[in-house]
């Protein structure tokens, strides 16, 4: 598990593990089953106290993302893409609730936000071509 | 505490040749002068100092900060001391015998057949018994004051109790007491009850002192 | 479990006054003991491990008063090393061996040639940082639980720097492993810690598990107007400088949502010691 550590970042290096085993797995880096280091290895490798892994892991273990099995080791759990479908769902609803917020509070109809999502559907956005 | 024991002489060996140049001058010194028995006692007596050279190289380098947090009892390193001092005391003795008896067939030829093996022996006593008082004295009074302030004290702890020696011999002699051989020979076996109560009192004087000291 | 304990530990010196100290060292964890230079972060030390006589208080290690057995599996590594300067390696070898039961040979070996430290060169000629690698594999021989280090990396460079952490993190890898370690620069700490014990002027001002401090304090930079309104119960110490409030929150999440108009920065562990040295409480 190759994680990278911004030391600089405004995010919390536990957030930033997080963050990365989160998008490890939705590109399939990571895969369901597969083993992830012990707490302690990962914090010698990245050089940062066990905590602050600790942290990390306690989160991903709290979301479903890893599994942990006693004197076994720490693994992907099998159902993580459906966690992560689910957490992506929930960021979207999420994005979704403030355009409608955004949009009732500068008085702009629900009809052209949904004009608005077919237009960039369709390819407004130009990163979605081909 | 064989670990303690090891660590001066390791830290003392290293100072070893300014040792043994000392002795070697010690012995051209006195051996013509005073004779072979003189450096006999002279030689031990200066061997077993180097047991205080110890204080000095473990006050440097902030030795027993150290030593106080290893698996042993404040009381070890005093024992310690005592053994080095005891280690010295005896390479003192074999030194001074091989160096004097080399002075002494250079200087006078004839001397070692004039000695007896007897008074050779009562002169090991002698030299082991001042070494190991005034090396008994010196471990107090280093511990006591720290190796720093300890040097005054320490030429005071050999050069008093030698003068106050050296003053009594004096004055019974003027009394009219003569040191015949036969008093001279029961003192000289007496000595070694004398250490052994010097030692005991400097003993666990020392570990009083090591028990209260902090660094 | 934890690895040390320290409850109202006090001792009054010439100097300063060591004032009813209390922190502990969780079983497991890198917790770093923070302060200036003259702070009394030795004295604790040497207090804990009865070098120094103390007035009162109690210190425990693994849930018991220190003795002979104990200090078997404790390693004290000071600032400089101990041994006499013409001695090496190998003799150093020799000594300790006689005085740890559990001492090591090859695994000193093993570190001593990891870290290329020549065995028969007179320690007096290693530089700085040699003779610290030499202090640590020293701590490490007689594999230790508890590995107590004073100012490690203070004089070292940066990659030296590294390795010691490394070493550190290494030795922490066993769940039964701690360390207690004292700087005065919170750079590596601010890496390696899971707890911050800050001690001035013989006191602790703060202990704290390291992730916390670092994301639920944070710094204010203000205008006096904007101060008056800084709720005076987040304020751990502020300072002054060309009219410019500088102001140490410990409630950053909090203030953040509470005044989205104010800058609230990330803080380091410097910042905090230095604005709490210098500044107001």
């Amino acid at each position: 598990m190759d994680i990278f550590i911004k030391k600089n970042s405004q995010l919390p290096i536990y957030e930033q593990i997080v963050e990365q085993v989160k998008y490890q797995i939705s590109e399939g880096i990571l895969e369901p089953g597969s083993s992830v280091p012990s707490i302690r290895a990962l914090a010698k490798t990245l050089r940062i106290s066990v905590i602050t892994v600790q942290r990390a892991y306690d989160e991903l273990v709290k979301e479903g993302f890893i599994e942990t099995i006693p004197g076994k080791g720490s693994f992907i759990s099998e159902n993580c893409l459906v966690f992560f479908e689910e957490e992506m769902t929930k960021k979207l609803e999420y994005h979704l609730q403030s355009v409608i917020k955004i949009a009732r509070q500068l008085d702009i109809s629900i009809h052209h936000v949904h004009d608005l999502l077919d237009y960039f559907n369709q390819g407004g956005d130009s990163d979605e071509g081909d | 505490m064989r670990g303690l024991v090891m660590k001066d002489f390791y830290n003392v060996v290293n100072n070893g040749l300014g040792l043994f140049v000392m002795m070697l001058i010690l012995s051209v010194a006195i051996v013509p002068t005073q004779g072979f028995l003189g450096y006999l006692v002279a030689g031990t007596v200066v061997c077993s100092m180097m047991s205080t050279t110890s204080f000095a190289i473990d006050n440097n380098s902030k030795w027993e900060q150290f030593a106080i947090t290893f698996p042993i009892d404040r009381k070890d390193i005093v024992k310690g001391k005592f053994i080095t001092l005891f280690l010295f005391t005896m390479i003192g003795i074999l030194l001074s015998i091989i160096l004097g008896s080399l002075a002494a067939l250079i200087f006078q030829s004839d001397i070692l057949q004039t000695i007896g093996v007897k008074e050779i022996g009562q002169m090991i006593i002698v030299g082991i018994s001042v070494a190991l008082i005034f090396g008994t004295n010196s471990i107090a009074l280093l511990l006591k004051f720290g190796a720093e302030k300890a040097r005054m004290f320490l030429i005071l702890g050999y050069v008093i109790p030698g003068a106050i020696l050296i003053y009594v011999v004096d004055k019974l002699q003027e009394l009219g007491v003569i040191f015949t051989g036969e008093k001279l020979n029961q003192f000289i076996y007496l000595l070694p009850i004398l250490v052994i109560i010097w030692l005991s009192i400097g003993y666990t004087l020392a570990v009083a002192i090591m028990k209260k000291k902090q660094y | 479990m934890k690895a040390i304990e320290i409850k109202n530990l006090s001792k009054k010196l010439d100097a300063f006054h060591i004032d009813r100290i209390n922190f502990t060292v969780p079983k497991g964890n890198i917790v770093g003991l923070i302060g200036e230079n003259g702070a009394g972060k030795t004295t604790t030390i040497k207090l804990m491990m009865d070098v120094i006589e103390r007035d009162s208080g109690e210190v425990r290690f693994f849930g018991k008063p220190l003795n002979k057995d104990l200090k078997e599996e404790i390693s004290v590594v000071y600032d400089e090393i101990n041994f006499y300067e013409k001695v090496d390696v190998v003799k150093i070898n020799t000594i300790l061996k006689h005085i740890f039961k559990a001492w090591d040979t090859t695994r000193y070996f093993g570190l001593i040639n990891r870290f290329k430290l020549p065995k028969n060169k007179a320690i007096g000629n290693f530089s700085k940082g040699m003779k610290m690698k030499l202090n640590i594999i020293i701590g490490l021989a007689h594999s230790p639980k508890l590995l107590i280090l004073d100012e490690p990396t203070s004089g070292l460079d940066p990659s030296a720097r590294m390795e010691m952490l490394d070493l550190f993190l290494e030795f922490i890898q066993n769940e039964e492993h701690s360390i207690l370690l004292s700087s005065h620069i919170t750079n590596d700490l601010e890496r390696i810690a899971d707890y911050i014990v800050m001690m001035h002027h013989g006191k602790i001002i703060l202990q704290l598990n390291k992730d916390e401090l670092l994301y639920r304090y944070g710094i204010i930079r203000c205008s006096e107007k904007q101060f008056q309104r800084i709720p005076k119960n987040v304020i751990f110490a502020y300072q002054i400088s060309n009219s410019i409030y500088e102001v140490v929150i410990n409630n950053a999440p909090g203030m953040k949502e509470a005044y989205p108009e104010l800058t609230i920065d990330r803080i380091t562990i410097d910042d905090m010691m230095s604005i709490y040295i210098r500044g107001e409480k």
